[in-house]
């Protein structure tokens, strides 16, 4: 039954990312601006209209959508991604499996920010509710998530790095282990650290009060143990659901702290795609981004079913 | 796997160039760093400079931006001529040519001592090989065959429309090579300093794929230095090349690349780099009021100008007294204090103070808010009120920061000037733009190589980069032949009088020249940069001394 | 009552049942509505939250009305001014006053997140309540389309979604200006917002919409509508009734969230050069301008960038007090 219910659930994405293909390439070829154009016209070239015809001609934008369509799908199965206008016509293939594992550390080591603070902060608030703690804690994580990352990261950069100087060099990327990730990652995880401590603390106090936990303490039972033993297995759900989606916004929602640190990452190339016209770049970021959300989201929804029998059913 | 380092490659290149250089210094044939370097050298003669990640380009024929080809391009490879600290255009790898009477046949003599960085010499048949790679419409090199043009075949080939080899280059032998031109170009020597004639080494090209750059496993670098790694986006390491003729004394050239000026400023602050350079705001805050760096604050004025077009063929800038009104309604010089913080300098003219060409005299579109509102008066409009719709242009990619705030002022001071509401519109791309109804446009036009008829070039007839739709049959007249004669005073006199009838009919209004602002660590020493972006003493005497 | 025939004696218990339950329930309801007001008094984050936005509220109706100067007014002799007496937050790189620049960003701030969560909640709303009801493949296609949506990366989606549609109402723009002669269609400004709504509405109603589907399929096979459905109620009379009040709740609280969340959106569009164009006053915008000499002029950043922060602050406060006023089980 589960593996019935995971096939389904597997399949049932293939149309979703035909669909995507077929939206991104839509719009991008229709409306958010001539790659060809775009990048003749930084050149002194711009303005030799014969050269853009031409270009455009030979990268075969003149086709019917449908036939374009067909064709880039097709060529993307087998492993032709096209190469970049904007990045020194480099495989975007190439491009996107070098930048990926970059995001991916960064994170990761967010992500190990997430659930190092953001799940104690959250039990923490739900078993001292209403109190000073609790507000603290609820008001700290909705400020974090206030401040847009893009103010917040240059102020920490100059302050940390120059004016305190107890981070030496911030900037760039030497992989998971250096210091330099502790910044990025950090400020990286202050978005979903809110979203975390809520549900942990929404979680954990729905099970705190469940009267078989009442039960329990009136009796007399170990507040630690109930803790620990009831409320992690009942509370896991939910934070689940957030991991699936977490995972994917820590691949590829870190535009703004990969720009400002400097880091060779997945945000980068998507920035530079959008921002430049640069069309088999911009499709094969949106592609593979998709394909992370749709494979968390399928995930989760398996998971979910595996500790709810109910699901598989529905 | 991301980290693009080649080092197993680079240690067998690096012994074998230093186990021939050690060879051939043995024999006194090759002067080493060790002979020339000053009193007071550093041990590790290495530079870091921050630059752009976006800058970077290794291949010379897609080099098209001047940053790119300054900071990058000049540094890795080189052609048959080049353009020195002075800005003359100078030999390079071709030692001398002659002309022929008529003006179009070059025979270039190559050097015999050339060689590239891994040893191969290079010859006349390796340009050969190059320009027909540069040229190879497969290649899509997109500039290429537009600086070749006046070559016979090299345009044609490169747009595809013959699939012949241009006959118009050829390698006599290995150390002659003649070049035959349409029609005379006495400034075709300095196009050979353009990158995009740049020397590769063809046999090496010819092996890339996509998926298998050439340029991250190249060893043949015809410049002053070669790579010796690159991490994309993040550093570039450059190493000396043994066999360039001006034996730098720099070992290593290491380049920090960042996404942004300020993170530039950052590294340059936290002393991870020698050499940064400036963006605006940070050069406002050190040239004028900070100043704990201004020690080691350059300033280079730079050939590049930007312009206020008026689009003649879009009413109402078919009026020349409505192009006067407009251009004379612009206060420069509190746009230059205010907004662009003295950082450049004021153009009155289409030519840049360091070249022959250039003459000072009065501005000949002044400001002057009276003479402004006359003009318009005497314009077939009459007033502000009867004029159309008029838009200016700002790009969209870009729309914040100082183009939008400069479009901005601009606005204001027609508006208070001349009593016109000019309407800022955002059109994303260049070819639409000019396909649109804006009228007004802030463009910018960079020098290719030291010669007058680059500077006018964008104001010919048939120019596609004509964007003041500026069209003078006398004025054309005037640049061709001031590029065909071999007279060079007649050649001057004939640019400065088509300067004359572009401003005094308004064509355009001269703006400013932009500058480059760096940071210098002290103890850097000798550096030079030009007008052109380029760092030429990085090639010879830049050297490091001891902290 | 008619006495008769069983089946109508049937429908005459059920009607019965049905209106005994819901009188019951909207008594209920009324106390939950009433238990929810009073909790929330009781949470002082979400009190002060609700201030703040009725401040925000405020200036973005009358600010700027009562800003001292215009907000494109220039001074270029008096720019990037730090505070002062005649400019109480400084001047910019133009010399125009910051302070009403501000007031006029949070009027942009307050229009954008509206028009957004309005267009964004109303149709997700709307094709939630259709997906859950519907027993045929509409239901189904909805729920694809959503999936379609939110497989891209929100941002991602916001960008693309702009700078594809910015062409197309440019020109429609045009073409409406060259057929009315409406100076409205001249406005490049109203071309941004409407460019800007549209890219964020695209992105945001899929969630409300998945939302109100799931709360939606739960109250479908619950006590009341099974009743009513017997009794023979119309599906709109069963929404308009009996669904649509208890899916309030939730959606209120979404949309509070979802303000600041189109607040924070709209000013990372402007942060990357594509929502509200200069000299339209935003303050993502009014950051970006300002990012690269933030080390010399800090207030030019600090007070658009703090001032965003707390309205969404105050936003997200607020949504969370409604959240813990109006859910039933968490009452003590």
């Amino acid at each position: 039954m589960l593996a019935k219910y995971a096939a389904r659930r597997i399949l049932l994405t293939i149309p979703v990312i035909l669909a995507v293909i077929a939206l991104t390439y839509g719009m991008a070829l229709y409306g958010a601006g001539d790659p060809v154009a775009t990048l003749v016209g930084q050149t002194e070239a711009r303005g030799d209209v014969e050269l853009i015809e031409r270009l455009r001609s030979e990268h075969g934008y003149d086709r019917p959508f449908v036939v374009q369509y067909a064709d880039y799908v097709r060529k993307f199965v087998s492993g032709d991604w096209g190469t970049s206008f904007q990045l020194q016509n480099q495989s975007v293939r190439i491009l996107i499996t070098n930048a990926l594992p970059v995001s991916f550390q960064l994170g990761l080591v967010a992500l190990v920010f997430l659930v190092g603070f953001g799940i104690p902060m959250g039990i923490l608030a739900a078993v001292k509710r209403d109190t000073w703690i609790d507000r603290a804690i609820v008001s700290t994580s909705v400020l974090a998530d206030s401040i847009p990352s893009f103010v917040l990261a240059p102020v920490l950069l100059v302050i940390l790095v120059l004016k305190i100087g107890v981070i030496e060099s911030a900037v760039g990327w030497d992989g998971m282990f250096s210091q330099k990730v502790l910044l990025p990652a950090f400020i990286l995880a202050l978005g979903p650290m809110l979203i975390i401590v809520r549900q942990t603390r929404y979680a954990v106090g729905e099970v705190l009060q469940q009267d078989y936990i009442r039960t329990a303490r009136a009796k007399g039972l170990g507040g630690r143990h109930i803790v620990f033993g009831h409320v992690m297995k009942n509370s896991l759900q939910p934070v689940l659901t957030l991991s699936g989606l977490i995972a994917a916004y820590l691949v590829t929602g870190s535009i703004f702290i990969e720009r400002i640190f400097g880091i060779p990452g997945f945000g980068y190339l998507v920035v530079t795609a959008l921002q430049r016209n640069d069309l088999p770049l911009l499709m094969g970021t949106t592609i593979v981004a998709g394909v992370i959300v749709l494979v968390a989201n399928v995930v989760v929804d398996i998971s979910y079913a595996i500790l709810d029998p109910r699901v598989r059913f529905g | 796997m991301f980290d693009q380092t080649v080092d197993r490659r680079t240690l067998l290149r690096v012994s074998a160039a230093s186990a021939a250089t050690t060879a051939i210094a043995g024999l006194g044939l090759v002067a080493t760093a060790q002979d020339t370097a000053p009193e007071g050298a550093a041990e590790d003669q290495t530079l870091r400079i921050a630059a752009l990640a976006d800058a970077v380009q290794l291949d010379p024929h897609f080099s098209y931006g001047r940053s790119t080809t300054g900071t990058f391009t000049n540094v890795m490879w080189a052609g048959l001529t080049k353009v020195n600290a002075d800005l003359e255009v100078v030999p390079d790898i071709a030692l001398s040519w002659d002309l022929s009477e008529d003006g179009l046949l070059y025979t270039f003599h190559i050097d015999p001592e050339r060689k590239f960085s891994d040893g191969t010499p290079i010859t006349a048949h390796t340009v050969v090989g190059a320009w027909n790679r540069s040229l190879n419409p497969e290649t899509q090199s997109l500039v290429a065959g537009s600086y070749l043009r006046d070559v016979i075949g090299a345009a044609d080939y490169w747009r595809g429309e013959s699939t012949e080899l241009p006959t118009g280059f050829r390698a006599i032998d290995d150390l002659t090579l003649e070049v035959e031109l349409f029609h005379p170009r006495n400034y075709f020597h300095k196009i050979l300093s353009h990158p995009s004639t740049f020397i590769i080494n063809p046999d090496e090209v010819a092996t890339h794929t996509p998926d298998d750059p050439w340029t991250l496993r190249a060893v043949s670098f015809s410049g002053p230095f070669a790579v010796e790694s690159y991490q994309d986006r993040q550093l570039l390491t450059l190493v000396r090349n043994e066999y360039y003729p001006t034996n730098p004394t720099l070992q290593h050239i290491v380049y920090r690349l960042a996404d942004d000026v300020q993170t530039q400023f950052l590294l340059y602050q936290n002393d991870e780099v020698d050499i940064t350079p400036l963006g605006i705001a940070d050069a406002d805050n050190v040239k004028n009021q900070d100043p704990t760096y201004r020690e080691e604050f350059v300033e280079q004025p730079i050939w590049w100008l930007d312009n206020l077009y008026m689009r003649q063929e879009l009413a109402p800038f078919d009026d020349v007294n409505v192009r006067k009104a407009f251009a004379m309604s612009i206060d420069k010089a509190t746009i230059l204090t205010a907004v662009e913080r003295d950082l450049y300098t004021n153009m009155d003219g289409i030519f840049h103070p360091e070249m022959d060409v250039y003459e000072s005299g009065e501005p000949v579109l002044a400001f002057d808010p009276d003479d402004a509102r006359a003009a318009l008066e005497a314009s077939s409009y009459g007033s502000a009120d009867a004029l159309p719709n008029i838009a200016f242009w700002v790009t969209g990619t870009e729309a914040t920061g100082t183009e939008a705030t400069r479009a901005a002022a601009m606005q204001e001071m027609w508006r208070q000037n001349l009593g016109v509401n000019v309407e800022i519109r955002v059109v994303p791309t260049y070819e639409e733009m000019l396909e649109s109804d804006v009228q007004l446009v802030i463009g910018s036009e960079g020098i290719q190589y030291p010669d007058g008829s680059t500077a006018v070039g964008y104001l010919l007839c048939d120019s596609p980069a004509n964007i003041a739709q500026f069209c003078d049959e006398d004025f054309d007249a005037l640049v061709a032949e001031a590029g065909m004669t071999q007279d060079e005073a007649l050649a001057i006199d004939l640019y400065r009088q088509a300067q004359a009838i572009a401003l005094d009919s308004a064509a355009l209004l001269p703006l400013w020249r932009r500058a480059n602002h760096y940071l210098v660590k002290p103890h850097v020493q000798n550096f030079v940069t030009t007008a052109m972006y380029t760092m030429p003493s990085l090639a010879d005497t830049l050297y490091i001394s001891e902290a | 009552m008619r006495a008769g025939h069983p089946h109508e004696k049937t429908a005459e218990t059920s009607k019965s049942l049905a209106s005994a339950l819901e009188s019951n329930r909207l008594v209920q309801q009324r106390s939950l509505w009433r238990d929810a007001w009073d909790s929330a008094i009781r949470n002082p984050f979400a009190i002060a939250g609700g201030m703040i936005v009725i401040v925000f509220l405020g200036a973005a109706a009358i600010g700027p009305a009562i800003s001292p100067y215009g907000y494109t007014e220039q001074n270029l002799l008096n720019i990037e001014q730090s505070p002062s007496w005649s400019h109480w937050l400084g001047t910019d790189e133009l010399g125009r006053d910051f302070l009403s620049r501000i007031l006029y960003g949070a009027r942009t701030a307050f229009l954008v997140a509206t028009m957004v969560t309005l267009v964004g909640g109303t149709l997700g709303v709307l094709f939630g309540s259709v997906a859950a009801m519907s027993e045929g493949w509409v239901g189904g296609l909805i729920m694809r389309l959503t999936d379609v949506v939110m497989a891209f990366p929100t941002l991602l989606l916001a960008v693309f979604a702009n700078k594809t549609l910015r062409p197309a109402v440019q020109n429609q723009f045009n073409d409406l200006y060259e057929l009315t002669g409406l100076e409205l269609f001249r406005s490049r400004l109203l071309g941004d917002y409407l460019v800007v709504f549209g890219a964020l509405a695209l992105v945001s109603w899929p969630g409300m919409t998945r939302l109100v589907r799931g709360q939606v399929l739960s109250l479908k096979h619950s006590e009341f509508v099974e009743a009513a459905r017997a009794s023979g109620a119309g599906t709109l009379w069963i929404i308009s009734r009996h669904i649509f009040p208890n899916v309030l709740g939730p959606v209120i609280v979404s949309l509070t969230v979802g303000f600041g969340g189109a607040m924070l959106l709209e000013s990372g569009l402007s942060y990357l050069g594509v929502g509200i164009q200069p000299p339209g006053a935003s303050w993502g915008a009014m950051i970006n301008e300002n990012l690269d000499k933030w080390r010399y002029t800090p207030h030019l950043i600090l007070v658009p960038g703090g001032v965003l922060a707390v309205v969404i602050f105050a936003f997200n406060f607020l949504g969370d007090g409604l959240n813990d006023a109006l859910n039933p089980r968490r009452r003590r």
